[in-house]
């Protein structure tokens, strides 16, 4: 005869947790997305229980759609909060699930460390998991932590719009090639000269910055570090392209727009 | 809740033996050291990002400090500032994959470190191969990952003689680990937020994937793709959104593989799969981060299965005095170094009958003045011929036994083995009265 499971096993209280987070979460999706939009157009219109009708009251200067839009950023907020809350607890819930040796458990709960190291290995963890976590719930980056945000946002357009540096290797007739290839201008790569450029565009010193890509790239030429031409000018353009699926117009941007060409083009040249 | 406490208790203090996090210390210093070491060398075309040295010589036009750096007013270092602290910090990580000036040497990885992943970050753009790194580098720096399977754990041995010291378990080996664990997790975790927060269901249902698939094929990444197969996956139907969903489960499920021992055979090495797939696809590479992924591995486990299989068959045998301090200190840092549980120990001051009755060609006195080796056959070997022979069988050994087998080397080392050996007469080794020993 096997013995009934003790009414505080371990299980049942995971279960029922579980359970009542799954279900408070359910319940706001559908609040939040369903019942909430439509309680708002209610009162926006004042069809609503008078409480909420005097929620409302700039119909006169604001659009539904901006109330709607305030309330949907705000459920999105609260969504990302609770998701992540409702994430760690039931991590929290499933930690034994999976490791073997509960039997074993009893005896290894005891801290085998001493206090101050103890202290200590907390303090290190509330640094390293809080900064951690305040970016990630923030949405920011703050080096060495992050919240990771390489390539999470939606690229639908089928355009493509970048800075890029070319090589003048002959003024009459001009000849430039797209300086593309990472060795060219290392340590800097095709990822971190945009933003870098940017950054000097910001500063209004962008003819600083490209004389001292030219400079760079005369330099590592002639320890030749790459096999690229002798150039006599260096051009910032930002390129746009229309993605084509084989790539195939890599070197034919649709459109060239010229920021800054070092040394200077005299008047007269090319 | 009391349940919670004690499952808390056992994932980060567990009482466990130091092997683990000592083979850890080696596996990340040892491949971090090669890989910053090497890949500048035997990968130009992309390598050179793993040489800080250049960044001396960048305009400071284009000089961004990312937060830490600025809030600690770190500045760009001259070429010749950075050259140092370059080589600096590669010894350190040298050093601390031996497990030499232990403390020391995890600190200067990790203070070092920082600053020269520091220094890119703030020039234009943040990569995140190096987060994992530097909280890792950090952890370890706290951590007692030098008390076994390192130099200053030997030294220590060698300290203590013969005498094996009592076995230490605690649960200061555990911590460390599991917390670089949760720094990987959390890693991918947050990459997977980021994804669903910025861009929801549409991040898969789109063609975000097949965009950036083809982007990366107009030169815009710090490495270009090792392949061209992403542009034939993004002309994909099904395909690129396959990946997509893949991608994101496999970061957001990354944390399951902390308490769930049968999830880690999958999602760790699924992990590993799916950046080594964006460096074949789309170029940026997370080398650093893959490797970090070693770290998953039970290595104590993996060494104990690899010892097990070495007890069984042939042994060594090596008698040696036992009323040598200097003996017994060599004996012990011979038995650190015998992991395959090669070699037998045998002292010829104590356990002479025994030893007499195995080997009757031995003659005690020859095993007082220079330590015997006997190999698997019952060949003799003295002196320095009997270190030679015992660096076939000691894994470490098998790093200079090549260069022990070099023209001129034995005629040096068997005088440098007769002077230390007749030092032994001097100060406090000197060799025992034979006439005091047990018979």
């Amino acid at each position: 005869m096997t013995s009934p499971m003790p009414k505080d096993h371990p299980s049942h209280a995971r279960l029922f947790w579980t359970a009542a987070l799954v279900t408070v979460a359910v319940m706001w999706v559908v609040f939040a997305y369903s019942v909430a939009p439509e309680m708002i157009a209610k009162a926006y219109r004042g069809e609503s229980l008078s409480i909420f009708n005097r929620l409302i009251a700039g119909q006169a200067n604001h659009p539904l759609t901006e109330y709607l839009a305030d309330w949907s950023r705000l459920a999105n907020k609260v969504s990302f909060g609770l998701g992540v809350l409702v994430a760690g607890v039931l991590l929290a819930l499933g930690l034994g699930s999976g490791e073997p040796g509960s039997a074993a458990l009893e005896s290894s709960s005891a801290i085998a460390i001493s206090r101050p190291r103890l202290l200590l290995v907390y303090g290190l963890g509330a640094i390293i998991f809080g900064g951690a976590l305040a970016d990630l719930v923030r949405d920011t980056e703050h080096w060495p932590f992050s919240q990771y945000p390489m390539f999470s946002e939606i690229q639908q357009s089928k355009t493509y719009s970048m800075l890029r540096l070319y090589g003048v290797v002959e003024r009459s007739p001009l000849i430039e090639v797209p300086l593309d290839s990472n060795l060219y201008l290392q340590p800097f790569d095709n990822s971190r000269l945009p933003p870098a450029l940017q950054h000097a565009l910001r500063e209004n010193r962008l003819d600083e910055g490209v004389t001292d890509c030219l400079t760079r790239y005369e330099t590592l030429r002639r320890a030749k570090r790459h096999d690229g031409p002798p150039l006599v000018a260096m051009r910032l353009y930002r390129l746009t392209w229309t993605l084509d699926p084989s790539a195939s117009n890599v070197d034919r941007p649709d459109r060239k727009e010229l920021l800054t060409e070092v040394p200077p083009r005299r008047e007269g040249g090319d | 809740m009391i349940s919670l406490r004690k499952h808390w208790n056992r994932f980060w203090f567990e009482a466990v033996s130091p092997d683990n996090l000592g083979l850890c210390r080696i596996v990340l210093y040892g491949t971090m050291f090669l890989y910053y070491v090497l890949t500048p060398w035997l990968f130009p075309s992309w390598g050179y990002h793993e040489d800080f040295v250049p960044w001396g010589s960048v305009s400071r036009v284009f000089w961004s400090p990312v937060w830490l750096m600025s809030v600690l007013h770190l500045p760009p270092a001259s070429t010749q500032m950075i050259q140092a602290m370059q080589i600096v910090w590669r010894a350190a990580l040298a050093f601390s994959c031996i497990g030499l000036f232990t403390r020391i040497s995890t600190v200067a990885s990790f203070v070092l470190g920082f600053y020269l992943f520091g220094l890119p970050a703030s020039f234009g753009r943040i990569h995140h191969q190096e987060h994992v790194l530097i909280f890792s580098f950090l952890i370890m720096a706290f951590s007692r990952c030098g008390d076994a399977w390192s130099v200053d754990a030997l030294i220590r041995k060698a300290r203590a003689g013969t005498i094996p010291p009592p076995p230490v378990i605690s649960g200061e080996y555990t911590w460390p680990v599991r917390m670089i664990w949760v720094v990987i997790a959390l890693t991918y975790f947050a990459a997977g937020v980021s994804k669903v927060r910025h861009s929801g269901f549409e991040w898969v249902a789109s063609g975000n994937m097949s965009y950036f698939l083809m982007s990366q094929y107009y030169h815009v990444s710090d490495a270009d793709p090792l392949t061209s197969l992403g542009l034939v996956l993004a002309r994909g139907s099904v395909l690129p959104h396959l990946l997509a969903a893949s991608g994101v489960v496999l970061e957001l499920a990354l944390p399951i593989a902390l308490f769930s021992r049968r999830s880690r055979w999958f999602l760790v090495p699924g992990a590993a799969s799916m950046q080594f797939g964006i460096a074949m696809l789309m170029g940026p590479n997370f080398y650093q981060m893959i490797i970090c992924q070693l770290l998953w591995v039970p290595w104590d486990r993996v060494v104990a299965r690899i010892t097990h299989l070495g007890e069984h068959g042939y042994r060594y045998a090596v008698v040696y005095d036992g009323a040598c301090g200097l003996c017994r200190q060599t004996i012990g840092v011979l038995r650190s170094l015998d992991l395959a549980g090669k070699v037998e120990f045998l002292d010829a001051v104590n356990e002479w009958p025994g030893i007499e009755k195995r080997f009757p060609d031995l003659d005690r006195n020859q095993c007082l003045t220079n330590m015997q080796v006997l190999n698997p056959q019952g060949k003799k070997y003295g002196g320095f011929y009997g270190y030679r022979a015992l660096a076939q069988v000691l894994p470490l050994g098998w790093l200079v036994l090549p260069v022990l087998y070099l023209p001129g080397i034995p005629w040096i080392g068997s005088r440098v083995y007769r002077f230390v050996a007749s030092r032994r007469h001097q100060g406090a080794c000197p060799l025992p009265n034979f006439s005091q020993i047990p018979k």
